[in-house]
């Protein structure tokens, strides 16, 4: 192939146990991903807002399910799905106790507010439960044999039980919320919030509640996504989050912060290419290949400003 | 009978001033026409009606006998108070059908509210062909239509129009005025809507008021109006 | 107390900020010669922090560009400094020159990609680059000159010259010279935003539509402020090697990129003063937090330093709730107290328009107000 010839490239890339198996470790982080952006849209679409705070919202619930699990031998099938219910409610009271009182007063406010909230929650999870690592919950089997050997190799290509696992929740969770979005009294009510406030409330729908739903589901999905992500990473510490955040965030821009599936399919694309173009260009070196993801997409965006996925705003003069 | 009775009513936007003491009343059944140039607080009166929050609201208005003032939005939906928003306010992102069904929010009767949706897509055929289209990619008349439709998905006993006429083709604004007379004709719902385009409202209208600065300053039969010179200056050109 | 009002532009008024321009720059002096010099770092420090918030300010506050971009800058600044003067020999100040230049271009190259793209979409930008600067810095084809992973280090010798009558240690004499750096390029940005450069910046802050259909250009303008904001943030960085003489590959990293934004934001943005109560706030903020942290008796000693996060993230958390409009705004509100400018409107409307209470922030502050 003419590629091969080409100084730089990694040709050992094409052969295809590797290329699967990045591939497969793409879509993997990319569905961690595509939950990130997920919650981020939603708490786009709630309020025009960005929860800089999701991540460590997010870390700290996963350590919350790893206390009850690990140290108090909780079942981890019902830790969860509690603890996701905590995280909405805390989300939904994050929104109502700080982030409604200063948003008249404009985005760089709440900015602030989620930064400092940022600050506050990276910090008291470091203080509680200290900032060395910890082998977190595994609800999948995910040991270092846990999986499918496709090809027997040499070079191997498996999947790992836990891929499968994240794919299955992400998938559906994704489902639960498209069909509580378009299928429900209240997510048809959300939506209408979400389109026009003003609107909304004309008709009598409880925007401020609406609001305080977005950051809540928000919350709860962030949640989620830590725990799985600590289940992909197989050890988490209290900066667990910081990187998804920023790639949760990404995903979400190439999606078009508009929808769901822009989001998922954002995600899984940051994915991908984070897997897949260090390995191709190995002259980058291994501390670029975060930000080399990143670029990626800001030269996506510079090409179609809107996200992949997202549509122009039409601007009312 | 008496629907609406507004008295002594003051709205403000944090520390703006807008309205400075209206007096008006609307009677069931009326059409009543409010007129007023750009800035005269035409809209804020519908806004402090409906309650909004953007608007702070003092003085009385007296709905159906039940104070408004002081009432969240909901609550005036629920009275029985719908509004079309200047511009449509139409849910873009929702399709057609959504947008109506969102109209009915406060409805609880699920089978009604089909029922509804139905007569409104017979009355409106071109909304029908368009049922599962997004509605912001529909023309400025048809989000009309589909914005009054929804107002009255809610079954309300009062309609308010915010210049309804705003931005649309003539000949769409006289079908539009066309339907909103009907419309009063035929269920009986009363209709109290703001104006710059005089004419066309006073012609389907019973009374009128207009408004400057914040303040009414003139008040009465919707044919007097139309003949009053003032009025026929300022708001009908000639 | 009545208040005493004075009309903007009088020259009452005139005479009053004349006064208290003076006082502080005595108070300049003062701290220069009296303070010590682990208190007098500090204060330099926050000279430097105040030019790169600025920066931010411009880009950010003027502009309306949301980034977090500009702590890259910062850290270019530095290490440009830094390279120049211990690879090359040459003097600090004359490095700054070369460093604005550097960042100014560099952001105008930058800057103009960066147009097309809006609001959050900049953000997420701005972030890679923000990641990027570390890794940049630690790339091993670069680390003859940076250092890579462990930094440059870059010490200038930089005391009082004999022709300069009072007495002040190095770090004063660093002091008074960020300071005046500093204060010269508060006057020229403050001068320039009076002018009809600066209306037509924050004309297009407002309302973008309306700002290109009366004529402005938006391209322009929004460029310039990139272009201006990132030399100022280099600069800023450039300022704080003289205080801080080792550079890092995080001198522009997350951390950075964080501090100059709250600092934007609790100082008060869209304000010129805003910036440097911003400077102030980034350098003082977390001593405080370290201060309350080593205070409080139930944390052992280990676990202290994060809790001075725990601090700071509540200081911003309530400092934004109790001053919306930064602490400039509630400083104003301190002044309104005392003394009120009365702005009068050009020629044709009626009366003059009464000194506006802060609620309006932005009719005040937009206006050119006194302070700048």
């Amino acid at each position: 192939m003419m590629i091969e010839a080409l100084p730089g490239i990694n040709d050992t890339v094409f052969h295809a146990p590797y290329l699967l198996g990045l591939v497969v470790s793409g879509l993997t982080l990319g569905a961690i991903y595509a939950l990130m952006a997920i919650s981020m849209v939603v708490t786009y679409r709630a309020s025009s807002q960005l929860n800089f705070a999701q991540g460590e919202m997010g870390t700290l619930g996963a350590f919350v399910v790893f206390t009850l699990c690990v140290e108090h031998g909780q079942p981890y099938w019902l830790v969860i799905p509690v603890v996701m219910v905590l995280s909405l409610m805390f989300g939904a009271g994050v929104e109502r106790g700080l982030i409604r009182p200063v948003e008249r007063r404009g985005a760089h406010s709440v900015v602030i507010i989620t930064l400092g909230l940022f600050l506050l929650l990276n910090a008291v999870t470091g203080i509680v439960w200290g900032v060395d690592p910890v082998t977190p919950v595994t609800p999948f089997p995910s040991g270092i044999t846990d999986q499918w050997v496709i090809m027997a190799g040499p070079p191997r290509f498996a999947i790992r039980y836990s891929a499968v696992w994240i794919w299955g929740t992400v998938a559906v969770v994704t489902v639960a919320l498209v069909l509580l979005m378009q299928r429900t009294r209240l997510g048809l009510s959300y939506r209408a919030a979400a389109t026009n406030a003003e609107s909304a409330s004309l008709v009598g729908i409880p925007v401020a509640r609406m609001r305080m739903l977005g950051w809540g589901l928000a919350a709860a999905v962030g949640s989620l996504t830590a725990v799985l992500f600590a289940v992909q990473a197989r050890s988490m510490d209290f900066q667990l989050m910081s990187g998804v955040l920023l790639f949760g965030l990404a995903a979400a821009a190439l999606g078009g912060f508009d929808s769901i599936g822009g989001a998922v399919l954002g995600g899984l694309i940051t994915g991908l290419v984070e897997m897949l173009v260090p390995a191709l260009f190995t002259f980058i070196g291994a501390q670029l290949s975060q930000v080399m993801a990143l670029l990626v997409i800001a030269v996506v965006l510079l090409v179609r400003p809107y996200g992949l996925f997202g549509s122009k705003p039409v601007e009312r003069v | 009978m008496t629907l609406l009775d507004v008295a002594g009513l003051r709205a403000s936007y944090g520390q703006i001033p807008v309205l400075h003491g209206l007096d008006f009343t609307v009677d069931e059944g009326e059409v009543v026409v409010v007129l007023g140039a750009n800035g005269a607080g035409k809209t804020t009166t519908l806004r402090a009606l409906s309650q909004m929050d953007s608007v702070t609201v003092r003085g009385s208005a007296i709905f159906k006998g039940r104070p408004l003032v002081g009432q969240s939005a909901q609550a005036a939906v629920r009275l029985g108070i719908s509004h079309v928003p200047q511009g449509r306010g139409t849910f873009g992102d929702l399709t057609v059908q959504e947008n109506l069904i969102a109209g009915a929010y406060v409805r609880r009767d699920s089978g009604g509210v089909r029922a509804d949706v139905a007569r409104w897509f017979d009355t409106f055929p071109r909304l029908a062909e368009r049922r599962q289209q997004r509605a912001g990619t529909l023309s400025g008349g048809e989000q009309q239509m589909l914005a009054i439709a929804r107002a009255s998905m809610a079954r309300p006993s009062l309609l308010l129009l915010d210049e309804p006429s705003l931005g649309l083709a003539p000949m769409i604004i006289r079908d539009l005025f066309a339907l909103l007379g009907a419309l009063n004709r035929d269920t009986g719902t009363t209709m109290l809507i703001v104006e710059q385009n005089a004419n066309l409202a006073l012609s389907i209208a019973t009374r009128g008021y207009v408004i400057e600065a914040g303040e009414i300053t003139l008040a009465g039969p919707a044919d007097q109006l139309r003949t009053d010179d003032a009025v026929r200056r300022a708001y009908l050109g000639f | 107390m009545k208040a005493l009002t004075v009309r903007h532009g009088s020259a009452a008024h005139r005479t009053i900020q004349v006064a208290a321009y003076g006082l502080l720059a005595v108070a300049v002096v003062l701290i220069a010669v009296y303070q010590p010099d682990y208190l007098l770092i500090n204060y330099a420090s926050v000279a430097a922090w105040a030019v790169a918030v600025l920066g931010l300010n411009l880009v950010v506050g003027y502009g309306g560009l949301f980034t977090f971009s500009q702590s890259a800058f910062f850290g270019l600044g530095a290490y440009v400094t830094a390279i120049l003067v211990s690879d090359e020999g040459w003097s600090f100040l004359a490095t700054l020159p070369v460093v604005a230049v550097c960042c100014g271009t560099i952001g105008l190259v930058l800057g103009l990609p960066a147009l097309r793209i809006r609001g959050l979409y900049l953000a997420v930008v701005s972030f890679a680059l923000v990641l990027a600067f570390p890794s940049i810095a630690k790339m091993d084809q670069l680390t003859d000159w940076t250092g890579g992973a462990n930094g440059k280090s870059a010490f200038i010798e930089w005391s009082a010259p004999v022709w300069f009558p009072l007495a002040v240690t190095d770090r004063g004499w660093q002091f008074l010279t960020l300071a005046v750096i500093a204060a010269v390029l508060f006057w020229l940005v403050s001068n320039a935003l009076r002018s009809r450069v600066g209306r037509a910046l924050m004309a297009l802050r407002d309302n973008e539509t309306g700002a290109a259909v009366s004529g402005v250009s938006l391209a322009w303008w929004k460029a310039s402020a990139f272009v201006v904001g990132s030399a100022l943030a280099g600069i800023g960085g450039a300022m704080l090697v003289l205080v801080v003489p080792i550079v890092g590959p995080d001198s522009g990293g997350f951390l950075v990129a964080m501090s100059l934004i709250t600092g934007l934001l609790l100082g008060g943005s869209g304000t010129v003063a805003g910036a440097a109560l911003g400077g102030a706030a980034i350098v003082w903020i977390p001593q405080f937090s370290q201060n309350v942290a080593s205070a409080l008796p139930f944390l052992d000693s280990n676990k202290a330093p994060a809790f001075t996060n725990v601090v700071y993230g509540a200081i911003l958390i309530v400092v934004i709730f109790v001053m919306p409009g930064g602490i400039v705004s509630f400083l104003r509100r301190v002044r309104d107290l005392f003394l009120r400018v009365e702005h009068v409107l050009p020629a044709t409307e009626a009366q003059p328009v009464e000194a506006e209470s802060l609620d309006l922030v932005g009719s005040n502050e937009r206006a050119g107000s006194s302070r700048g």
